[in-house]
Protein backbone atom coordinates (compact mmCIF):
# COMPACT_ATOMS: atom_id res chain seq x y z
CA UNK A 1 0.00 0.00 0.00
CA UNK A 2 2.82 2.65 0.43
CA UNK A 3 4.25 1.49 -2.18
CA UNK A 4 1.94 1.94 -3.98
CA UNK A 5 1.40 5.42 -2.71
CA UNK A 6 5.03 5.87 -3.32
CA UNK A 7 4.43 5.23 -6.93
CA UNK A 8 1.95 7.47 -6.89
CA UNK A 9 4.04 10.54 -5.70
CA UNK A 10 7.21 10.09 -6.91
CA UNK A 11 6.96 11.81 -9.93
CA UNK A 12 5.49 15.53 -10.27
CA UNK A 13 3.06 15.63 -13.19
CA UNK A 14 3.67 18.71 -14.80
CA UNK A 15 7.21 18.22 -15.52
CA UNK A 16 6.77 14.94 -16.80
CA UNK A 17 4.34 16.26 -19.04
CA UNK A 18 6.22 19.11 -20.29
CA UNK A 19 8.70 16.42 -20.93
CA UNK A 20 6.67 14.46 -23.35
CA UNK A 21 5.78 17.77 -24.81
CA UNK A 22 9.37 17.98 -25.60
CA UNK A 23 9.80 14.66 -26.96
CA UNK A 24 7.08 15.24 -29.07
CA UNK A 25 7.98 18.62 -30.50
CA UNK A 26 12.01 16.57 -30.88
CA UNK A 27 9.68 13.84 -32.41
CA UNK A 28 7.84 16.10 -35.05
CA UNK A 29 10.67 18.04 -35.80
CA UNK A 30 13.04 15.40 -36.90
CA UNK A 31 10.02 13.88 -38.60
CA UNK A 32 9.76 16.33 -40.43
CA UNK A 33 13.60 16.56 -41.31
CA UNK A 34 13.78 13.08 -42.29
CA UNK A 35 10.81 13.22 -44.39
CA UNK A 36 12.35 16.34 -46.58
CA UNK A 37 15.54 13.69 -47.03
CA UNK A 38 13.90 10.75 -48.27
CA UNK A 39 11.17 12.88 -50.20
CA UNK A 40 14.20 14.55 -52.04
CA UNK A 41 16.27 11.21 -52.76
CA UNK A 42 13.63 9.76 -54.12
CA UNK A 43 13.14 6.80 -52.08
CA UNK A 44 10.02 4.85 -52.50
CA UNK A 45 8.13 2.16 -51.03
CA UNK A 46 10.23 -0.08 -48.51
CA UNK A 47 13.07 1.73 -48.82
CA UNK A 48 11.46 4.76 -47.37
CA UNK A 49 9.95 2.95 -44.24
CA UNK A 50 13.41 1.40 -43.52
CA UNK A 51 15.20 4.89 -43.86
CA UNK A 52 12.42 5.89 -41.44
CA UNK A 53 13.12 2.82 -39.31
CA UNK A 54 16.99 3.51 -39.03
CA UNK A 55 16.73 7.18 -38.44
CA UNK A 56 14.01 6.09 -35.43
CA UNK A 57 16.60 4.20 -33.98
CA UNK A 58 19.57 6.55 -34.22
CA UNK A 59 16.99 9.62 -33.25
CA UNK A 60 16.31 7.11 -29.93
CA UNK A 61 19.45 5.97 -29.26
CA UNK A 62 20.46 9.72 -29.25
CA UNK A 63 17.86 10.95 -27.03
CA UNK A 64 18.40 7.82 -24.49
CA UNK A 65 22.02 8.24 -24.06
CA UNK A 66 22.59 12.42 -24.13
CA UNK A 67 19.42 13.55 -23.34
CA UNK A 68 18.30 10.99 -20.27
CA UNK A 69 21.96 10.11 -19.94
CA UNK A 70 21.06 6.81 -19.87
CA UNK A 71 18.46 7.02 -17.37
CA UNK A 72 15.27 7.74 -18.89
CA UNK A 73 13.05 6.55 -15.66
CA UNK A 74 14.15 9.56 -14.26
CA UNK A 75 12.14 12.46 -16.91
CA UNK A 76 9.56 9.64 -18.11
CA UNK A 77 7.19 7.39 -16.31
CA UNK A 78 7.12 4.04 -18.69
CA UNK A 79 10.72 4.74 -18.95
CA UNK A 80 12.56 2.91 -22.79
CA UNK A 81 8.85 2.09 -23.81
CA UNK A 82 7.37 5.73 -23.55
CA UNK A 83 11.01 7.62 -25.32
CA UNK A 84 10.92 4.43 -28.35
CA UNK A 85 7.90 3.34 -28.73
CA UNK A 86 4.84 5.06 -28.33
CA UNK A 87 5.64 8.03 -30.32
CA UNK A 88 6.20 5.68 -33.58
CA UNK A 89 3.12 5.81 -34.41
CA UNK A 90 2.16 9.74 -34.59
CA UNK A 91 5.83 10.41 -35.90
CA UNK A 92 5.37 7.50 -38.47
CA UNK A 93 2.04 9.49 -40.11
CA UNK A 94 3.90 12.78 -39.79
CA UNK A 95 6.89 11.24 -41.56
CA UNK A 96 4.61 10.04 -44.02
CA UNK A 97 3.21 13.26 -44.80
CA UNK A 98 6.25 15.21 -45.57
CA UNK A 99 7.47 12.33 -47.08
CA UNK A 100 4.84 12.19 -49.67
CA UNK A 101 5.07 16.07 -50.36
CA UNK A 102 8.40 16.14 -50.48
CA UNK A 103 8.27 13.50 -53.43
CA UNK A 104 5.83 15.05 -55.52
CA UNK A 105 7.49 18.52 -55.14
CA UNK A 106 10.52 17.01 -56.45
CA UNK A 107 9.88 14.39 -58.91
CA UNK A 108 6.06 14.78 -59.99
CA UNK A 109 5.79 18.34 -60.69
CA UNK A 110 7.47 19.74 -63.38
CA UNK B 1 1.00 7.34 -69.40
CA UNK B 2 3.58 4.13 -70.04
CA UNK B 3 1.96 0.85 -70.28
CA UNK B 4 -0.66 -1.12 -68.26
CA UNK B 5 1.66 -3.76 -67.14
CA UNK B 6 1.83 -4.03 -63.62
CA UNK B 7 5.15 -4.51 -62.73
CA UNK B 8 6.02 -1.05 -64.84
CA UNK B 9 6.26 2.12 -63.08
CA UNK B 10 3.76 4.32 -64.03
CA UNK B 11 5.26 8.16 -64.38
CA UNK B 12 3.71 10.99 -64.44
CA UNK B 13 4.13 14.66 -64.99
CA UNK B 14 1.72 16.67 -63.08
CA UNK B 15 0.87 20.50 -63.65
CA UNK B 16 2.63 22.81 -61.46
CA UNK B 17 -0.67 25.20 -61.23
CA UNK B 18 -2.25 21.99 -59.41
CA UNK B 19 0.56 22.42 -56.70
CA UNK B 20 0.31 26.11 -56.34
CA UNK B 21 -3.62 26.00 -56.01
CA UNK B 22 -4.36 22.80 -54.22
CA UNK B 23 -1.69 20.76 -52.48
CA UNK B 24 -0.51 24.37 -50.53
CA UNK B 25 -3.89 25.40 -49.65
CA UNK B 26 -5.23 22.19 -48.51
CA UNK B 27 -2.72 22.18 -45.94
CA UNK B 28 -2.51 25.55 -45.38
CA UNK B 29 -6.19 25.70 -44.96
CA UNK B 30 -6.54 23.00 -42.62
CA UNK B 31 -3.55 24.44 -40.30
CA UNK B 32 -5.49 27.27 -39.82
CA UNK B 33 -8.57 25.42 -38.97
CA UNK B 34 -7.14 23.76 -36.87
CA UNK B 35 -5.44 26.91 -34.86
CA UNK B 36 -9.26 28.48 -35.17
CA UNK B 37 -10.61 25.68 -33.84
CA UNK B 38 -8.38 25.19 -30.78
CA UNK B 39 -8.49 29.41 -30.07
CA UNK B 40 -12.65 28.85 -30.63
CA UNK B 41 -12.92 26.06 -27.99
CA UNK B 42 -11.04 27.86 -25.43
CA UNK B 43 -13.44 30.56 -25.67
CA UNK B 44 -16.05 28.48 -25.44
CA UNK B 45 -15.47 26.25 -22.55
CA UNK B 46 -16.56 27.29 -19.85
CA UNK B 47 -14.95 27.17 -16.41
CA UNK B 48 -15.71 23.58 -14.74
CA UNK B 49 -18.10 23.66 -12.02
CA UNK B 50 -16.59 24.05 -8.25
CA UNK B 51 -17.35 20.90 -6.68
CA UNK B 52 -19.49 21.60 -3.72
CA UNK B 53 -18.60 20.87 -0.07
CA UNK B 54 -21.04 18.37 0.93
CA UNK B 55 -20.33 16.27 -2.54
CA UNK B 56 -16.69 16.18 -1.38
CA UNK B 57 -17.26 15.45 2.25
CA UNK B 58 -19.15 12.05 1.35
CA UNK B 59 -16.43 10.97 -1.36
CA UNK B 60 -14.15 11.36 1.69
CA UNK B 61 -16.20 10.30 4.38
CA UNK B 62 -16.10 6.87 2.10
CA UNK B 63 -12.31 7.14 1.64
CA UNK B 64 -11.73 7.36 4.89
CA UNK B 65 -13.52 4.34 5.63
CA UNK B 66 -11.78 2.32 3.02
CA UNK B 67 -8.48 3.54 4.03
CA UNK B 68 -9.13 2.29 7.84
CA UNK B 69 -10.09 -1.22 6.54
CA UNK B 70 -7.70 -1.34 4.22
CA UNK B 71 -4.69 -0.35 6.52
CA UNK B 72 -6.75 -1.89 9.71
CA UNK B 73 -2.74 -3.63 10.54
CA UNK B 74 -1.30 -0.25 11.39
CA UNK B 75 -3.12 0.64 14.31
CA UNK B 76 -3.57 -0.94 17.54
CA UNK B 77 -6.77 -2.71 18.37
CA UNK B 78 -8.22 0.13 20.68
CA UNK B 79 -7.75 2.25 18.24
CA UNK B 80 -9.18 0.61 15.12
CA UNK B 81 -12.11 0.07 17.50
CA UNK B 82 -12.53 3.49 18.27
CA UNK B 83 -12.39 4.78 14.68
CA UNK B 84 -14.92 1.53 13.84
CA UNK B 85 -17.72 2.80 16.33
CA UNK B 86 -17.44 6.19 15.10
CA UNK B 87 -17.73 5.55 11.42
CA UNK B 88 -20.53 2.63 11.98
CA UNK B 89 -22.50 5.22 14.41
CA UNK B 90 -22.26 7.56 11.68
CA UNK B 91 -22.98 6.04 8.41
CA UNK B 92 -26.10 4.32 10.18
CA UNK B 93 -27.28 7.84 11.45
CA UNK B 94 -26.05 9.37 7.82
CA UNK B 95 -24.02 12.02 9.24
CA UNK B 96 -22.24 12.61 6.05
CA UNK B 97 -24.74 12.32 4.02
CA UNK B 98 -25.38 15.30 1.05
CA UNK B 99 -29.00 14.74 1.58
CA UNK B 100 -30.41 13.68 4.42
CA UNK B 101 -34.06 14.30 3.73
CA UNK B 102 -33.99 11.21 0.47
CA UNK B 103 -31.81 8.75 2.79
CA UNK B 104 -34.38 6.66 3.44
CA UNK B 105 -36.23 7.25 -0.38
CA UNK B 106 -32.73 5.52 -1.17
CA UNK B 107 -31.62 9.16 -2.52
CA UNK B 108 -31.60 9.14 -6.11
CA UNK B 109 -31.16 12.52 -7.43
CA UNK B 110 -32.38 12.80 -10.88
CA UNK B 111 -28.99 13.31 -13.35
CA UNK B 112 -30.74 15.85 -15.67
CA UNK B 113 -32.34 18.13 -12.90
CA UNK B 114 -29.04 18.51 -11.16
CA UNK B 115 -27.71 22.09 -12.51
CA UNK B 116 -23.97 21.68 -12.46
CA UNK B 117 -24.68 17.87 -14.44
CA UNK B 118 -26.01 19.76 -17.35
CA UNK B 119 -23.23 22.35 -17.53
CA UNK B 120 -20.55 19.44 -18.07
CA UNK B 121 -22.70 17.54 -20.50
CA UNK B 122 -23.25 20.71 -22.34
CA UNK B 123 -19.76 21.63 -22.31
CA UNK B 124 -18.80 17.71 -23.79
CA UNK B 125 -21.66 18.67 -26.45
CA UNK B 126 -19.89 21.44 -27.80
CA UNK B 127 -16.72 20.18 -27.67
CA UNK B 128 -17.39 17.16 -30.10
CA UNK B 129 -19.52 19.67 -32.35
CA UNK B 130 -16.56 22.03 -32.41
CA UNK B 131 -14.58 19.04 -33.73
CA UNK B 132 -16.83 17.28 -36.35
CA UNK B 133 -18.24 20.76 -37.75
CA UNK B 134 -15.40 21.74 -39.36
CA UNK B 135 -14.12 18.33 -40.56
CA UNK B 136 -17.26 17.94 -42.56
CA UNK B 137 -17.30 21.33 -43.87
CA UNK B 138 -13.49 20.98 -45.25
CA UNK B 139 -14.50 17.46 -46.45
CA UNK B 140 -17.55 18.87 -48.42
CA UNK B 141 -15.51 21.54 -49.77
CA UNK B 142 -12.78 18.91 -51.30
CA UNK B 143 -15.16 17.13 -52.78
CA UNK B 144 -16.97 20.19 -54.04
CA UNK B 145 -14.08 22.02 -55.62
CA UNK B 146 -11.21 19.58 -56.29
CA UNK B 147 -12.52 16.38 -57.29
CA UNK B 148 -11.70 14.31 -60.77
CA UNK B 149 -8.20 14.89 -61.01
CA UNK B 150 -5.21 13.75 -60.00
CA UNK B 151 -3.62 15.46 -56.97
CA UNK B 152 -0.35 13.02 -55.85
CA UNK B 153 1.60 10.08 -56.05
CA UNK B 154 1.95 8.57 -52.78
CA UNK B 155 5.34 6.93 -52.47
CA UNK B 156 4.52 3.87 -51.19
CA UNK B 157 2.00 1.21 -52.67
CA UNK B 158 -1.39 0.09 -50.78
CA UNK B 159 -3.59 -2.22 -51.72
CA UNK B 160 -6.12 -2.31 -54.40
CA UNK B 161 -8.76 -2.09 -52.22
CA UNK B 162 -8.00 1.58 -51.15
CA UNK B 163 -8.15 2.56 -54.94
CA UNK B 164 -11.75 3.16 -54.74
CA UNK B 165 -11.64 5.58 -51.56
CA UNK B 166 -8.22 7.30 -52.62
CA UNK B 167 -9.24 7.98 -56.66
CA UNK B 168 -12.88 8.48 -55.98
CA UNK B 169 -13.38 11.00 -58.85
CA UNK B 170 -11.47 9.21 -61.57
CA UNK B 171 -12.47 6.31 -63.59
CA UNK B 172 -9.63 4.76 -65.04
CA UNK B 173 -8.95 0.94 -63.82
CA UNK B 174 -5.21 0.59 -65.12
CA UNK B 175 -3.65 3.32 -62.67
CA UNK B 176 -1.62 2.37 -60.00
CA UNK B 177 -3.14 2.79 -56.60
CA UNK B 178 0.16 5.56 -55.78
CA UNK B 179 -1.60 8.34 -58.13
CA UNK B 180 -4.29 9.52 -55.92
CA UNK B 181 -7.08 12.48 -55.56
CA UNK B 182 -7.50 15.47 -53.45
CA UNK B 183 -9.05 13.60 -50.47
CA UNK B 184 -6.92 11.54 -49.78
CA UNK B 185 -4.04 14.34 -49.60
CA UNK B 186 -6.95 15.33 -46.41
CA UNK B 187 -6.68 12.38 -44.99
CA UNK B 188 -2.77 12.66 -44.97
CA UNK B 189 -3.12 15.89 -43.18
CA UNK B 190 -5.06 14.98 -41.49
CA UNK B 191 -3.13 12.51 -39.48
CA UNK B 192 -0.10 13.95 -40.60
CA UNK B 193 -0.09 17.40 -39.31
CA UNK B 194 -0.88 16.49 -35.43
CA UNK B 195 2.18 16.94 -35.05
CA UNK B 196 2.44 20.49 -36.54
CA UNK B 197 -0.38 21.25 -33.84
CA UNK B 198 1.56 19.91 -31.00
CA UNK B 199 4.56 22.09 -31.99
CA UNK B 200 2.40 25.70 -32.51
CA UNK B 201 -0.15 24.96 -29.87
CA UNK B 202 1.72 23.32 -27.27
CA UNK B 203 0.61 20.00 -25.42
CA UNK B 204 -3.41 20.42 -24.83
CA UNK B 205 -4.69 21.51 -28.29
CA UNK B 206 -8.20 21.37 -29.36
CA UNK B 207 -6.84 21.14 -33.11
CA UNK B 208 -6.71 17.45 -33.44
CA UNK B 209 -9.26 16.07 -36.07
CA UNK B 210 -8.74 12.24 -35.13
CA UNK B 211 -9.07 12.53 -31.31
CA UNK B 212 -12.80 13.30 -32.25
CA UNK B 213 -13.56 10.51 -34.82
CA UNK B 214 -12.63 8.36 -31.70
CA UNK B 215 -14.41 10.23 -29.30
CA UNK B 216 -17.50 9.98 -31.77
CA UNK B 217 -17.25 6.74 -32.30
CA UNK B 218 -16.58 5.61 -28.04
CA UNK B 219 -19.80 7.85 -27.56
CA UNK B 220 -21.99 5.85 -29.43
CA UNK B 221 -21.28 2.49 -27.67
CA UNK B 222 -21.21 4.32 -24.15
CA UNK B 223 -24.72 5.52 -24.45
CA UNK B 224 -25.37 8.38 -22.46
CA UNK B 225 -24.46 7.27 -18.52
CA UNK B 226 -22.19 10.26 -17.71
CA UNK B 227 -21.66 9.60 -14.23
CA UNK B 228 -24.35 7.84 -12.67
CA UNK B 229 -25.76 9.68 -9.39
CA UNK B 230 -23.86 6.87 -6.72
CA UNK B 231 -26.26 5.92 -3.98
CA UNK B 232 -23.91 6.85 -0.98
CA UNK B 233 -26.06 5.90 1.47
CA UNK B 234 -26.28 1.93 -0.12
CA UNK B 235 -22.18 2.22 -0.28
CA UNK B 236 -22.11 3.52 3.25
CA UNK B 237 -24.16 0.80 4.74
CA UNK B 238 -21.94 -1.30 2.53
CA UNK B 239 -18.66 -0.06 3.89
CA UNK B 240 -20.08 -0.64 7.46
CA UNK B 241 -20.84 -4.10 7.10
CA UNK B 242 -17.31 -4.51 5.89
CA UNK B 243 -15.83 -2.51 8.51
CA UNK B 244 -17.56 -5.02 10.90
CA UNK B 245 -16.27 -8.02 9.42
CA UNK B 246 -12.71 -7.54 9.81
CA UNK B 247 -10.86 -9.36 11.87
CA UNK B 248 -8.10 -6.72 13.88
CA UNK B 249 -4.79 -8.23 13.98
CA UNK B 250 -1.91 -5.52 14.93
CA UNK B 251 1.30 -5.78 12.90
CA UNK B 252 3.02 -4.64 16.39
CA UNK B 253 1.41 -6.96 18.19
CA UNK B 254 4.78 -9.21 20.02
CA UNK B 255 7.19 -7.13 18.54
CA UNK B 256 9.21 -7.19 21.24
CA UNK B 257 9.12 -10.88 21.36
CA UNK B 258 9.46 -10.84 17.68
CA UNK B 259 12.69 -8.88 17.43
CA UNK B 260 14.06 -10.96 20.49
CA UNK B 261 13.52 -13.98 18.54
CA UNK B 262 15.08 -13.05 15.32
CA UNK B 263 18.58 -11.97 17.13
CA UNK B 264 18.29 -15.43 18.89
CA UNK B 265 17.39 -13.96 22.87
CA UNK B 266 14.39 -15.98 22.85
CA UNK B 267 13.83 -19.68 21.95
CA UNK B 268 10.30 -18.47 20.50
CA UNK B 269 7.16 -16.21 20.43
CA UNK B 270 5.28 -17.05 23.63
CA UNK B 271 1.19 -16.13 23.32
CA UNK B 272 1.12 -12.70 25.02
CA UNK B 273 -0.98 -12.05 28.07
CA UNK B 274 -2.63 -9.34 26.66
CA UNK B 275 -5.06 -9.11 23.84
Amino acid sequence: MADAQAEMFKYFEPTVQWNNLQLSNIHTLASWGIGTAAGVLGLTGWNGFIFFMLNWVFLSALVFFVKCQGKPAVFFKSSAMDVAVTPIMNTLLSYVLVWTLMHALVYIYD
Amino acid sequence: MSGSLETMEQTMFLDPAIRDWVLFPITIIMVLVGVFRHQLTILMTGDPPKPELKDIRQGKALIRAQLLAQNNAYVPTSAFVERKKYLCQAFEDGVYLKNKASKDEGGLVNPMADPKNMEVMMDGMKKQMMGIVPQTLIMGWIQFFFSGFILIKLPFPLGLRFKQMLQSGIMTPNMDVKWVSSLSWYFLNLFGLRGVFALILGGENSADGTRDMTAMSTMGAMGQQPGQPQDFNKQFLGMKDTLAIIYHEWDLDNIEQRVLVKYGKQSRVFKSAHK
